[in-house]
């Protein structure tokens, strides 16, 4: 307890406290939260795997309709408790004091796209309307993130969004099996990603849900930033492609600042540094000596943005 | 011993452990106050965003300028030895090693990013270096002992200087790659006695670790220590897995176990289980 010793030397604590505090470090008991917390995860993670491979291994002898009636009725039931037990809607952020019910809601809407994703797949009931498929879950999720104020679902409800709007997203996803070289494809991410950009906006002005709009914001600049960059390397409207990325890359700079979110500002710094560069090595010709001049150009700018993580508070002067 | 700035670190170290105490209600806000305020710590070490940030330009920096240099000497058609590349691996490792010097003392940075990239290319380097020094000339297990004989002072000398986790983990691994390897030397018995050796010498390690992690000279490298802690721990248990001893000597050792067939010893385990 050299810590101690050292505050009390220092007389800003007096010998009683130190005693106390001696004796509360003594007999203060051993914390095993994470340890039962991570216990319970892969409790639940190898759990849910067994039952999904019993079934799997089982399913000539269980059937699809019985499948399906067990993940209806349990579905049901969660909406049910969700339901009961929701509290009333707010503009506000609402807090349930159940740490369950997050988790009952999540799992509810959760086995719900499960069941829609089930027939579409076993009795092709939607036939080749994906749209369809996807929309009814959509919806579903926007209203009860709303309704119960559930972060997670509000996720997923924005996701199913963007794959209604022919993409199927979550950042890493976006980045490993989209094929980013058609014009519409752009056009529909950048169009979705303003749009959820734009309803963050406005229900940050109205005062709707603000805490939402880490969720929202996440998407859109992911979506916004990547469309841009694609449509720089891929098509033919460098100049327009520019200036748009310079324009986002500003919004969610000031966005940053405004919200003090580092998450942000690196994600802006490192999209505009990869458009950035691109630009200045599409104008030179890579060979010899400038690749050279090229080289020098990445150490340097590098170690600017190096200074700029460590400055930044000087430089866009925020007081903190 | 320590690059940064021990009475920093002696000071972060009081603030965390009363902040502790102050959301127990130990202590008074007046004094919170007081010690926020005495107890200052000059550091620069950002949000876990801004580090991640730091360490992709720092890296990138890095590689752009051993890009720089070599594409350098190729232009002037240098006809590349292996002398030349262990001196560039060497030249570039010295010159990670004074820039994070420089940060440390100018810029304070601790755990910022920067000085872990720094560090662990200035490491990677080294090993970059011997690796290409010893050149597969022995066999292959005799290669990789070398390797780690070799590479131990320089991860000795990094967490002594900078108290690193990660490197103190690289360390563990490497001193158990060393008694695995020479182990090895034994022949045919080594082979079955490997899990025990490796149980066995576990429990040493670790209780040295816990006698370690309360000496007060230690302070600063108390949290390398708990990694010893608990390596030890994990590696008493997998050493002692039968599921893992199967595989890995089916790895290993190059045995031919069909399925359903038991490792030599098995008996042993079944017992213990």
């Amino acid at each position: 307890m050299k810590e101690l010793t050292q505050l009390n030397i220092d007389g800003i604590l007096s010998d009683e406290q130190t005693a106390a505090i001696n004796e509360h470090e003594k007999n203060k008991p051993l914390s095993v939260h994470w340890e039962l917390r991570t216990l319970l995860y892969l409790g639940i993670l190898l759990f849910t795997s067994g039952i999904g491979i019993l079934f799997y291994l089982n399913i000539d002898t269980i059937g699809h309709q019985a499948i399906l009636a067990l993940i209806a009725v349990l579905c049901i039931g969660s909406f049910y408790y969700g339901y009961k037990n929701k509290l009333p809607y707010a503009h506000e952020e609402t807090k349930h004091p159940s740490p369950f019910f997050d988790y009952v809601v999540l799992l509810a809407c959760l086995l719900f796209g499960i069941f829609i994703a089930y027939i579409q797949a076993q009795y092709n009931v939607f036939g080749l309307h994906y749209g369809i498929a996807i929309f009814f879950p959509t919806i579903l999720f926007f209203i009860c993130g709303y309704a119960f104020d559930h972060k997670g679902v509000l996720s997923l409800g924005i996701t199913g969004l963007a794959a209604w709007a022919g993409l199927s997203i979550t950042p890493l996803n976006l980045l490993q099996n989209n094929n980013f070289s058609d014009t519409s494809i752009i056009f529909s991410c950048i169009s979705i990603g303003l749009l959820i950009a734009g309803f963050a906006m406005y229900s940050d002005k109205k005062n709707i849900k603000k805490h939402f709009g880490f969720s929202y914001n996440n998407f859109a600049a992911n979506i916004l930033f990547i469309a841009t960059l694609a449509a720089l390397f891929g098509q033919p409207y460098k100049l327009i492609s520019v200036l748009f990325l310079a324009a986002i890359s500003f919004y969610y700079i000031k966005y940053a600042i405004e919200q003090h979110s580092f998450l942000f500002l690196l994600l802006s710094v490192v999209y505009s540094y990869i458009g950035l560069t691109y630009c200045i090595f599409s104008f030179i010709p890579l060979n010899g000596e400038i690749l050279l001049l090229g080289f020098f150009y990445v150490a340097a700018s590098c170690a600017g943005i190096i200074l700029f993580f460590i400055n930044y508070k000087k430089i866009l002067h925020i007081k903190k | 011993m320590i690059a940064y700035d021990p009475s920093f670190l002696r000071n972060s170290s009081i603030v965390k452990k009363s902040k502790q105490w102050y959301s127990k209600q130990l202590i008074s806000p007046e004094q919170m106050n007081n010690i926020l305020k005495n107890y200052t710590t000059g550091f620069y070490s950002p949000n876990l965003f801004i580090k991640i940030g730091l360490f992709i330009f720092t890296f990138i920096a890095i590689a752009a300028a051993v890009g720089f240099y070599s594409l350098f000497f190729v232009l002037l058609g240098v006809n590349a030895q292996t002398g030349f590349f262990v001196f560039t691996c060497l030249l570039f490792s010295v010159a990670c090693v004074f820039l994070l010097e420089y940060f440390i003392k100018n810029k304070k940075v601790y755990r910022a990013g920067v000085d872990e990239c720094l560090l662990y290319s200035a490491l990677g380097f080294v090993f970059t270096a011997i690796g290409i020094f010893i050149d597969n000339g022995f066999e292959p297990s005799e290669n990789a002992l070398l390797f780690c004989i070799l590479a131990l002072p320089f991860l000795i000398a990094a967490i002594v200087r900078y108290a690193d986790r990660f490197v103190t983990l690289v360390l563990a691994v490497c001193l158990y790659s060393i008694f695995f390897l020479s182990l090895l030397k034994l022949g045919e018995i080594a082979k079955l006695i490997m899990p025990f050796a490796l149980m066995i010498i576990s429990i040493p390690v670790y209780f040295f670790a816990i006698k370690q992690k309360q000496k007060e000279s230690l302070f600063h490298w108390k949290k390398c220590i708990e990694v010893f802690e608990w390596l030890a721990l994990i590696i008493f248990y997998l050493a002692g897995n039968y599921f893992v001893i199967r595989e890995a000597s089916i790895a290993f050792f190059d045995m031919h176990l069909s399925e359903g067939e038991n490792i030599p010893l098995a008996f042993i385990f079944y017992i213990l289980y």
